[in-house]
């Protein structure tokens, strides 16, 4: 069952997805849908939202990806940017911000992307005759448009913040979030971060997602989740849910211990997000549970074989997917997702009242244990990352 | 000398008593095993898969290669230049004696410096399975 306490967002980007998201819809609290995916698949997604029901969602108008040129081939650029911007904006490979001079265009953009984000769902299934749930599906939450900050003088600090004042005034009676959405580099400008929290600090706004570019949580050293955490702490002084756009395990873990609110990611990708990426075909990828990472499946089959050897408690999931494979190296990507999808839920399940030394503690367990059967540290790449948490927590709690 | 030209060399040291064969594919994700020599009288029961790990330098990372293939061949080693085998090995022995894995010198010649011990590590279908693919294709 879906913990209340922390919400749980699923990213839905790919058709195949969508069965696995149905048949585990009690597990997670809603699901996020960029507004490309939307257009490149109406009928399969807004099908897919008529048959969950009532089930939270949510659309990220991806207003940045319109500030970058490597999107302007896209088949869905043209319908978004015609959708927001028509009649305002000629259109061009990459706005700038300097592109919105006239007030009155800023006000009708930012009123075009909360209405799309409204109104879509329910304009696809009339035109599908799908009319059961009309007025009923509509968004928990509407964003106003965002784009990347990647220095402290980058004129979009300012363009954000004044979309989002003027979306506090269009929002009726939606619920209103900010999207801060920063480079990763700027934790460490405490002066910038400062002024990030009070400038975000707007009345009317009902909370913030936050998107550190780049941010891979078992990757990142020490000192950036650290900052990471400073930077959370000062945003709920704010009095305001805060989720992570994107993240995993950390994130999980930081909700849980009231960092954050919640997190966001993709089924068994998309915990973080390089905005300049376009994506690509996915591997197949195994969550290794006392990783909280995920490896190659072969990888994955290895570790457990050293640990039955050795009589370590390491490896060994008995989820219903799992159990169907006596090789789990060769499982599949489906497979693979719906093993993470699981996974996940059993951490969210495990991480109710959990402290800081709790999650600790399994780190280091996980980290001694390795020691004793990974002997020439082949596989420390995939854990290392859990000696960092530890420090961040240590540090931060 | 590039790898690629030490491995029929390193080959023939073993050719007479077992089937061998360079950058074998061993399953969809894993990279290729660089020797992998299957014993002759497979069909008399002798199944012994041995599987060798080919770089010109760098020792810890050809035994990081050679170790994934401690799950399905029964003896692995590493081979190196002999230029590049650490003068004072025995970090490199410590490491090798911990996973048993051998090592081989190569110089125009092969030379096998440290014999493996058997593996105890492999998983039985998958060993099969790989032989299989050598059957299949001779």
């Amino acid at each position: 069952m879906a913990n209340n306490d922390i919400r749980w967002y699923i990213r839905l980007n790919l058709a195949r997805e969508k069965d696995l998201l149905v048949k585990h819809s009690d597990l997670y609290h809603g699901l996020l849908i960029d507004a490309h995916i939307l257009e490149t698949y109406p009928k399969a997604i807004t099908g897919f939202l008529f048959k969950l029901g009532e089930k939270p969602f949510i659309i990220d108008p991806i207003t940045y990806k319109f500030s970058i040129y490597e999107f302007v081939e896209k088949n869905w650029y043209s319908k978004l940017l015609e959708a927001y911007l028509e009649g305002i904006i000629e259109e061009k490979e990459c706005l700038l911000p300097d592109d919105f001079t006239d007030e009155h265009d800023l006000e009708i953009f930012v009123g075009r992307v909360l209405r799309y984000q409204e109104n879509i769902v329910e304009e696809v299934l009339e035109d599908l005759g799908l009319f059961g749930l009309t007025g009923k599906l509509k968004p928990e939450i509407i964003l106003a448009p965002y784009f990347v900050i990647s220095s402290p003088r980058d004129k979009w600090f300012d363009m954000n913040i004044k979309c989002l004042e003027i979306a506090k005034n269009k929002k009726g009676d939606s619920k209103l979030y900010g999207v801060i959405t920063l480079e990763k580099r700027l934790l460490f400008n405490d002066v910038f971060i400062d002024s990030v929290v009070e400038k975000y600090n707007i009345e009317g706004v009902d909370g913030y997602f936050v998107w550190i570019t780049n941010f891979r949580e078992e990757v990142v050293d020490a000192e950036y989740l650290k900052k990471f955490i400073e930077f959370c702490r000062k945003l709920l002084e704010l009095g305001k849910p805060i989720i992570n756009f994107y993240g995993g395990f950390f994130s999980l873990a930081l909700s849980s211990l009231h960092v954050l609110n919640g997190f966001t990611h993709a089924p068994c990708y998309a915990e973080f997000r390089d905005p300049y990426s376009e994506g690509g075909p996915l591997p197949v990828r195994y969550y290794f549970d006392d990783f909280h990472n995920k490896i190659l499946p072969t990888d994955a089959e290895d570790i457990c074989t050293l640990a039955e050897k050795e009589e370590i408690d390491i490896g060994g999931c008995d989820c219903e997917v799992c159990e169907k494979y006596d090789n789990i190296g060769e499982i599949n990507l489906m497979d693979a997702t719906e093993h993470y999808l699981l996974a996940r839920a059993n951490e969210l399940e495990n991480m109710l009242n959990s402290d800081p030394n709790t999650i600790i503690k399994s780190n280091n367990k996980t980290m001694e244990n390795m020691k004793k059967i990974d002997k020439i540290g082949k596989y420390k790449p995939f854990y290392q990352h859990l000696a960092r948490w530890n420090n961040a927590l240590v540090d931060s709690f | 000398m590039r790898e690629r030209q030490m491995y029929k060399l390193i080959g023939q040291e073993f050719s007479e008593q077992y089937i061998v064969k360079f950058e074998f594919p061993v399953n969809k994700t894993r990279r290729h095993v660089d020797i992998l020599c299957l014993n002759k009288k497979y069909n008399e029961g002798l199944s012994e898969l041995i599987a060798i790990e080919v770089k010109v330098r760098d020792w810890k990372r050809v035994l990081h290669q050679a170790y994934s293939h401690l799950f399905f061949a029964d003896n692995v080693y590493i081979a190196l230049h002999e230029k590049y085998i650490p003068k004072n090995h025995q970090k490199c022995e410590e490491f090798l004696d911990a996973v048993g894995i051998g090592l081989i010198s190569f110089n125009g010649k092969a030379n096998i410096l440290k014999e493996p011990r058997s593996s105890e590590l492999i998983n039985s279908i998958r060993k099969e399975t790989i032989i299989n693919k050598i059957i299949a294709k001779l």
